[in-house]
C-alpha cells in the first residue's frame, strides 16, 4: 500500500483536474446553447430551399448553362473537411475523419486545424485551409464560398463535398460527406435533408401539376442556385459548430464525473492508509505499556 | 390557404390567409387559394396577408415564393414587419452602406464584386423599407 502522502498528492491532483474539467464543461455548455440554437434556426430556410430545387428536373437542367449544374468527368474530388480548431472533444475529430480515410485524388480544403492537420499528416494535397470563430458569422463564409466555387470553375477540383459533424442532438453527431456541387439528383439530396432533419417525408409531397416558374427557369436556377449554395454552407458550418461543442461538453462532463470518481477511491484509500496508521500506532503503544507492566 | 414565410433567422410566420399579395420580380401579384403551382423570384418590396377583416404588411428582401397544394411558402433573406421599420435607422443604415460604395467605386479592385453587389442587395432593401413606410404615413 502507498504511504498516506503519496495518496494525498495524487488526491489533490486529481480535484485539480476535475475543477479545471468542470471549468470547461460549464464554458462550452453555454455556448452548446448558443450553438445549437443558431443550427437548428437555420434549418427551415435551407430545407426551403432544397424544396425548390427540387421542382427542376434533370430534363430541365439539360439546357442550362450554368457551371453549378454541368456533368463532367471527375479526375480531382474537392473535399472541404471541417474538423475543430481545438481538441478535448471526445472522439468527434476522429470519428470524422474515418470515412475518408485511404481516399485517393482528392484536393483538400479545410476548416479548423484539426482538419489541417489531418491532411498534413496523411500526406494528402492542401489547397487552402480555413478558420471559423465560435459565433459563425455569415461573413466568415465568403471566402470558403468563393474559395470552392473559384478552384471549382477553374476545374482544380471536378466536385465540392464537405465532411462535417451533422447534428443530430447533444449526445450524437454523425459524420456526413455531402456533395454540394455540381447540383443534380435534387430529389435524393432533399430526402437525405429531411431524414437528417428527421422531418417526416409525407408533409413535403411535390405537387404533381405543372409549375409555372416566373420570369423565366434560367433567371430561376440561377438565383436559387446561388442562394442555395451559400447558405447550405453556412448551415453545414452552424451544424458542425452546435456538433462540436456537444461533443466538448460530453467530454468534460466525462472527465469531470471520472475525476470525481477517482476522487472518491483515492479519499478512501487515504483514510484507509490513515486509519491503519493510527491502529499501528495504539497497538504499538499498548504492547509497549504491556511490556512496561510485565 | 396555409401561408409561411422563411428566412435564415428561422420560421418568422406561420398562419392561414385568404389572400397574399407580393412584390415578384414581374410586378405586384396576388395570390388566392386554389392558384397553380407557381415558383418565382420576388425582389425587395411590399408583403401583404389578409386573412378576413385583419390584414398585415411585411416588408421583405429579395427571394422566392412558392405556391403548391395550396399552400404558400415565401422563402426570402431578410423581413421586417411593418411596424418595425424605423425610418431613420434605415436612412443612416443606407447613408452607410452609398458611402461603402461611392468609396469603393474610386478603387474598385480594393472591394471585390461580390461584396459591391452585395451592398447594393442592401441599398435595395433599404429603399424598399422606406418606401413601403411612406405609403402608411
Amino acid at each position: 500500500m502507498k504511504g498516506a502522502k503519496e495518496i494525498q498528492q495524487r488526491l489533490r491532483a486529481v480535484r485539480n483536474t476535475a475543477q479545471v474539467t468542470w471549468a470547461m464543461q460549464l464554458v462550452a455548455s453555454a455556448k452548446r446553447q448558443k450553438a445549437q440554437a443558431l443550427a437548428l434556426r437555420g434549418r427551415p430556410y435551407c430545407l426551403r430551399l432544397a424544396e425548390l430545387l427540387r421542382c427542376f428536373s434533370e430534363e430541365t437542367l439539360k439546357g442550362i448553362a450554368h457551371p453549378f449544374f454541368e456533368r463532367r468527368e471527375v479526375s480531382h474530388r474537392g473535399i472541404l473537411l471541417v474538423g475543430t480548431d481545438r481538441g478535448l472533444c471526445g472522439s468527434l475529430n476522429t470519428n470524422l475523419f474515418r470515412p475518408v480515410a485511404g481516399l485517393e485524388n482528392i484536393r483538400w480544403m479545410t476548416v479548423g486545424k484539426k482538419a489541417s492537420q489531418y491532411v498534413s499528416r496523411t500526406g494528402g494535397e492542401l489547397l487552402a485551409s480555413f478558420h471559423i470563430s465560435d459565433r459563425v458569422e455569415f461573413s466568415e463564409l465568403r471566402p470558403i464560398g468563393e474559395g470552392l466555387a473559384q478552384a471549382y470553375i477553374q476545374k482544380r477540383i471536378d466536385t465540392v463535398e464537405v465532411l462535417f459533424p451533422s447534428f443530430v442532438n447533444t449526445l450524437l453527431q454523425i459524420p456526413v460527406l455531402q456533395r454540394v456541387l455540381p447540383m443534380r439528383d435534387f430529389q435524393s439530396e432533399f430526402d437525405a435533408l429531411l431524414q437528417r432533419y428527421r422531418l417526416r417525408t409525407e408533409d413535403f409531397r411535390p405537387d404533381p401539376r405543372e409549375m409555372i416558374g416566373e420570369p423565366s427557369i434560367a433567371e430561376l436556377l440561377e438565383e436559387l442556385s446561388h442562394a442555395f449554395f451559400r447558405y447550405q454552407l453556412y448551415q453545414i458550418l452552424l451544424e458542425a459548430k452546435a456538433s462540436e461543442q456537444s461533443a466538448r461538453m460530453v467530454a468534460m462532463k466525462t472527465a469531470t464525473d471520472n475525476a470525481e470518481n477517482l476522487s472518491k477511491g483515492l479519499n478512501l484509500e487515504y483514510n484507509k492508509v490513515r486509519q491503519a496508521a493510527i491502529t499501528n500506532e495504539i497497538v504499538e503503544l499498548s504492547m509497549a505499556q504491556l511490556g512496561m507492566e510485565e | 390557404m396555409a401561408f409561411a414565410l422563411v428566412t435564415p433567422l428561422g420560421v418568422m410566420r406561420e398562419t392561414e390567409v385568404e389572400s397574399v399579395v407580393l412584390p415578384s420580380a414581374l410586378g405586384e401579384m396576388e395570390i388566392l387559394p386554389g392558384h397553380r403551382p407557381l415558383l418565382a423570384l420576388l425582389v425587395p418590396g411590399e408583403l401583404r396577408l389578409r386573412q378576413g377583416e385583419q390584414g398585415e404588411s411585411l416588408v421583405i428582401d429579395r427571394g422566392f415564393v412558392y405556391v403548391s397544394r395550396d399552400r404558400v411558402v415565401v422563402t426570402v433573406e431578410q423581413a421586417m414587419r411593418l411596424q418595425e421599420v424605423d425610418v431613420s435607422a434605415v436612412e443612416l443604415a443606407q447613408r452607410r452602406a452609398e458611402e461603402a460604395l461611392r468609396a469603393a467605386a474610386g478603387q474598385r479592385e480594393a472591394l471585390d464584386s461580390e461584396e459591391i453587389k452585395r451592398l447594393e442587395a442592401k441599398i435595395r432593401y433599404q429603399l424598399a423599407q422606406k418606401a413601403v413606410k411612406n405609403r402608411y404615413s
